[in-house]
């Protein structure tokens, strides 16, 4: 363990200086989590989108030279 | 009661190290002011209210390589031009080759908008910007794009009716209609082929942001282009989208039909409410000249933008400004090495090719070199290396990859990878398409080097990717999830720019069939 994650493993150890609620940690989770999902569904669409637009240029471009 | 009151003097100003302190009774505090450098405009910044305190305001992230030498600076109150404070810098003496403080000023190098250094705004640039601008429409006009001004060069024309002062871009919007993200990212691959076709360099950026690139032949310094930035601006669900930062209510009728403004004399095509997309993008008090003015992008907006459009073109700047100057050392050892594990004749990919000298050394050796990098400093440079080809590839374009591999597929055989001082300094995305790549083109056959940074520089920044670093467990865990394993080959300390640092050797494979003779070969 490297000395960065040292300190980093001893901040998350210190915790909050207000202890916050069960309920309330559980909600921050979730939104972390949504968000999360949310990301990697808009990443998604973008990966959908080049492929799309990789498979179709490539067709357009073998049809070309099939009529070259 | 004085009768006689002496010329006020500027107040002094201590340059230090981290930037530059005013005392608590400076009139430089609380205003906009230009940072002169021995007298050329370096950057413009706001001196914070410092309480009764001293202010304090740090010398922008892209001048940490250069702090050396002397150079005398001064505050010149942005309203007035009166100077405000005075003091002078001095540095460590620059050793040879550094470019100090007074070398960049003397060079006319400013920092710009994003906090990057450029060429200092001029009525040359500013008219070869004009004559861009007028090429970039017509084209698009004649392509049957909806096309206008906007970003800074639509303030500039309604507030001025000239190009602001500081600028140093075209901005034009490429409007797209009710669409959804996907079909912007399909629009902007079209939109990039077809001006590609009709001659234009284009970097892009992110697939809702393009650059036509406008290169100077007759000027002999390196790189001097000037570029028109093109940004998709889309409805999306009925909220007006236009990376990098707008997004919000503003109708259709508000932006069509297009509408006229005057940019130095000439007439350019609009939004229809000019102000209304003003007061969207700069907030209400647009009108107020701010040059200190920032984005200030909420994270969502931001994060929307990037996870739908990608971020391209980081640390590009870094990279070509590190050639510029000269700061490329190659690892010669790791030309040696690949050498050793491969033959005459065999084709090699240096991907991240930086000024391409190991491309050329292994082309001396009679391997077919393809030199690989997404810099135009270093594709320039690699290109003028007897022997080797060029060939330009963002690694974090992830489109970009994939048409690469499509292409190496169709030419077919073996092929060997050299990835020198590259993948520690690739964020975790880019550093996922390198290995997409590395899985669909190694075979049993192919040699893959890579030298990398193991440990954290004492010196990390994050704005400078050479400070990076990449653990082997990283590494190990990216790769896995590309069938990619390595061995480790060495591990050498280096002296680097960033530091003393780790350098690790590995020998990258893949696990789908080769992976016993990896082992086999190393043992």
């Amino acid at each position: 363990m490297n000395r960065f994650e040292a300190a980093l493993r001893k901040l998350r150890r210190r915790g909050p200086a207000v202890p916050e609620s069960a309920e309330i940690a559980r909600l921050r989770e979730e939104i972390g989590r949504l968000r999360a999902e949310i990301d990697e569904l808009r990443a998604d669409s973008h990966r959908i989108a080049e492929l799309y637009d990789l498979v179709f240029e490539r067709l357009r471009d073998d049809e070309r030279k099939s009529a070259e | 009661m004085t009768l006689f009151r002496p010329r006020r003097r500027p107040a002094a100003l201590a340059a230090g190290r981290r930037g530059l302190r005013v005392r608590f009774d400076s009139p430089a505090i609380g205003r906009t002011v230009d940072v002169e450098i021995d007298g050329h405009r370096m950057w413009t910044t706001v001196v914070p209210e410092a309480d009764g305190r001293s202010a304090f305001a740090p010398w922008p992230g892209a001048l940490a390589n250069h702090l050396v030498g002397t150079a005398a600076i001064a505050l010149r109150d942005q309203r007035n031009g009166s100077v405000l404070a005075e003091g002078r810098f001095a540095g460590p003496v620059a050793r040879a080759g550094a470019v100090g403080l007074a070398e960049l000023a003397a060079a006319g190098q400013v920092v710009d908008k994003w906090g990057k250094l450029t060429d200092a705004p001029s009525d040359e640039l500013h008219g070869r910007l004009m004559s861009g601008m007028r090429t970039v429409l017509a084209d698009l006009a004649d392509l049957g794009y909806t096309a206008a001004v906007t970003g800074g060069t639509l303030l500039g024309a309604v507030r001025e009716g000239r190009i602001l002062a500081h600028d140093d871009d075209i901005d034009l919007l490429v409007y797209l209609g009710e669409v959804a993200p996907p079909d912007v990212s399909i629009a902007s691959y079209a939109l990039e082929r077809r001006l590609r076709e009709r001659g234009h360099e284009i970097i892009r950026h992110s697939d809702a942001h393009l650059q036509v690139i406008f290169a100077d032949a007759a000027t002999v310094r390196p790189a001097p282009t000037v570029h028109v930035d093109l940004f998709l601006g889309f409805h999306d669900r009925g909220v007006y989208n236009q990376p990098i930062a707008v997004r919000g209510r503003f109708a259709a009728e508000a932006l069509l039909p297009l509408g006229e403004a005057v940019l130095e004399g000439e007439t350019v095509p609009s939004v229809a409410d000019g102000d209304a997309w003003l007061a969207l993008c700069y907030g209400p008090s647009w009108r107020t000249p701010d040059p200190a003015f920032r984005f200030r992008t909420p994270s969502s907006t931001r994060r929307r933008f990037e996870n739908w459009f990608g971020v391209y073109d980081l640390n590009r700047d870094f990279w070509e400004q590190q050639l510029r100057l000269g700061r490329s050392h190659p690892w010669r050892a790791d030309a040696d090495r690949l050498l050793l594990q491969s033959s005459p004749g065999d084709r090699v990919i240096d991907l991240g090719c930086g000024d391409g000298a190991l491309a050329e050394s292994l082309a001396a050796a009679g391997r077919q070199v393809v030199a690989v990098d997404y810099t135009r400093a270093a594709l320039a440079a690699a290109s003028a290396r007897p022997g080797v080809s060029v060939q330009r590839l963002n690694l974090a374009d992830r489109r970009a990859v994939l048409d690469f591999i499509a292409d190496e597929l169709a030419l077919g055989g073996t092929r060997h990878f050299l990835l020198s001082n590259v993948l520690h300094t690739l964020t975790r995305d880019t550093r996922a398409n390198t290995l997409l790549l590395l899985r669909a083109l190694v075979d049993r056959e192919s040699t893959v080097l890579a030298t990398f940074a193991q440990n954290a520089s004492f010196v990390y920044d994050h704005h400078r990717p050479d400070t990076w670093h990449l653990p082997l467990k990283w590494l190990r865990a990216e790769a896995s999830v590309y069938d990619l394993d390595f061995t480790v080959e060495s591990r050498q300390l280096r002296r680097t720019a960033s530091g003393p640092r780790t350098i690790a050797s590995v020998r990258l494979y893949s696990t789908r069939g080769a992976a016993v003779v990896a082992r086999e070969e190393t043992r």
